[in-house]
């Protein structure tokens, strides 16, 4: 008769162990999958950024610094292959660059407020409603990954998955905004006048 | 929104699709072997045949109960724009602050793009539905897009994405279907009733044998048609409790999405003054942020019928929050 309960009860165990970890290799996963979204806005990003780099630059004499700023910038993204594997440090660099990015191109939107030719350009208007759109679309992507890591993270504490996790599972880092970055953009009117 | 406990929304939700059904198909099998019994008792044969009668009515009862749920579910979504007099958007541009809203909302939530309806009405309001998260919609009328901001818009969204993520509109568009089949039943029942009267089964000798129709096969259809119709009644009420915490829940979700409380109180601030809406389907009411069709009267009994809670209760849980 004990045989049997002791059966039953290794049983129970093996089953429990097995749907536990595959909630966290589900859970890992949509990290994973979360991270690529982000990927997928952050190159729809630097798509669009050659395109306003020409239209802006056929106003001469405007804003050539921060022009340049953000082309090297764009380069900085281009050559770094943000797939999945990528490191957490790795993800931390892309979004620090990312974020800086994102500053010096609002600076550049504002400054256009006085060129009311490069303002009244539907091409750059347009533009500037798509690379807008991009920005909230990578903010919500962000918020989300940082989201299902906190779900992962969590997880992979509790009482009884983290049994399982073990060493096999280990803790995510969130994306986090720099101290220095939250700051509001400096927007430089000194070489206006070059 | 801890995803990794048991007693989430999602999962209460899908027990409660799963019990619903499971009861449903319980009782299309009790009304198929009752109506196979009446059918089989009141044309003579012996208890054997009556016996056989019973499991063949019981299961092309369940047959063709099985086949309404399944054309219902694949085509919900379909079904429920028409009766709501929604169209569907496939481009950017035919609504940008819907589709970006919609959008960035998916996003937000870790679902594929809904799809996306306009209602030609006025009067502003949103709804949403659908089976699953991967096969879900979201309509939202001119009259909204015209009156709110991007941001309320956005608010308003973040709402029925919500729904959406909770399998809220998968368990609203099964019991409305179920709903429909309680009264439906109980109206085939009432008339089916009303013929055995006129055709009056039997024979019309003098004799007491088996042939006579026996009016307790009557009182029992009887009986059974206003089962049924309590039965309707009681799923729509349970429904309207289930909805209108569902939506405080929704509004707390929306929050959660948009990380700006002031987006989605704004909006329901502005959707105080709304008109009624006409292009709505009355049977759809529970699937809005508002109720399209305003109540008259505001008695405080009246409030067990509300399929949403009222506007006022709603701003305040979001302001304390």
């Amino acid at each position: 008769m004990t045989i049997w309960i002791i059966i039953v009860i290794i049983a129970i165990i093996i089953i429990g162990w097995i749907v536990i970890y595959n909630k966290l290799v589900k859970s890992s996963t949509t990290v994973d999958n979360s991270w690529s979204q982000i990927d997928v806005q952050l190159k729809r990003r630097n798509d669009l950024i050659p395109n306003l780099i020409s239209t802006v630059k056929g106003y001469a004499g405007y804003e050539r610094q921060t022009l340049e700023k953000v082309t090297q910038m764009r380069g900085q993204m281009i050559h770094i292959d943000a797939s999945s594997d990528t490191s957490e440090d790795e993800k931390q660099k892309i979004m620090n660059i990312s974020n800086q990015l994102s500053q010096t191109m609002k600076s550049l939107f504002a400054v256009s407020e006085n060129y009311p030719d490069l303002k009244a350009n539907s091409n750059f208007q347009s533009l500037m409603d798509e690379l807008t759109n991009t920005e909230n679309k990578i903010a919500y992507a962000r918020q989300l990954y940082n989201n299902v890591t906190a779900n992962y993270n969590a997880m992979i504490k509790t009482f009884p998955d983290n049994l399982v996790a073990g060493q096999r599972f280990t803790k995510r880092t969130y994306l986090q905004t720099p101290a220095s970055e939250k700051q509001a953009p400096k927007v430089d009117f000194s070489d206006l006048n070059k | 929104m801890n995803k990794g406990t048991l007693f989430t929304q999602i999962n209460s939700n899908k027990r409660k699709t799963i019990a619903i059904m499971i009861g449903f198909f319980l009782i299309v099998v009790f009304f198929g072997a009752v109506i196979g019994w009446l059918v089989g008792a009141s044309s003579g044969v012996s208890s054997n045949q009556i016996i056989v009668i019973i499991i063949k009515v019981s299961l092309i009862a369940l047959l063709i109960a099985g086949i309404y749920a399944l054309i219902t579910m694949s085509q919900s979504i379909n079904i429920i724009m028409a009766m709501n007099h929604g169209t569907e958007i496939y481009q950017r541009d035919e609504a940008p602050v819907l589709w970006d809203a919609v959008t960035n909302m998916a996003i937000a939530a870790g679902l594929p793009r809904p799809r996306v309806f306009v209602i030609n009405d006025p009067a502003p309001n949103a709804f949403s539905t659908g089976n699953t998260p991967q096969h879900s919609a979201i309509g939202a009328t001119i009259g909204l897009l015209k009156s709110m901001d991007k941001y309320e818009v956005e608010g308003v969204i973040g709402h029925e994405m919500s729904h959406i993520r909770d399998y809220d509109t998968r368990v609203e568009t099964i019991g409305i279907a179920l709903t429909s089949i309680f009264a439906f039943i109980g109206g085939f029942l009432w008339r089916m009733i009303w013929y055995a009267n006129w055709f009056d089964w039997g024979d019309n000798d003098d004799d007491n044998d088996d042939n006579d129709s026996n009016g307790i096969f009557i009182a029992i259809g009887i009986v059974l048609a206003i089962i049924s119709w309590l039965c309707a009644g009681l799923c729509y009420l349970a429904q309207m409790a289930l909805s209108r915490n569902r939506e405080y829940l929704a509004d707390a979700g929306s929050v959660d999405l948009t990380r700006n409380p002031n987006e989605i109180i704004r909006a329901l601030e502005s959707l105080e003054q709304r008109p009624s809406m006409k292009a709505a389907n009355p049977s759809s009411n529970a699937l809005y942020i508002v109720n399209p069709h305003k109540p008259k009267h505001h008695w405080s009994i009246t409030e067990l019928f509300d399929t949403h809670p009222p506007l006022d209760k709603r701003i305040e849980r979001l302001k304390r929050m």
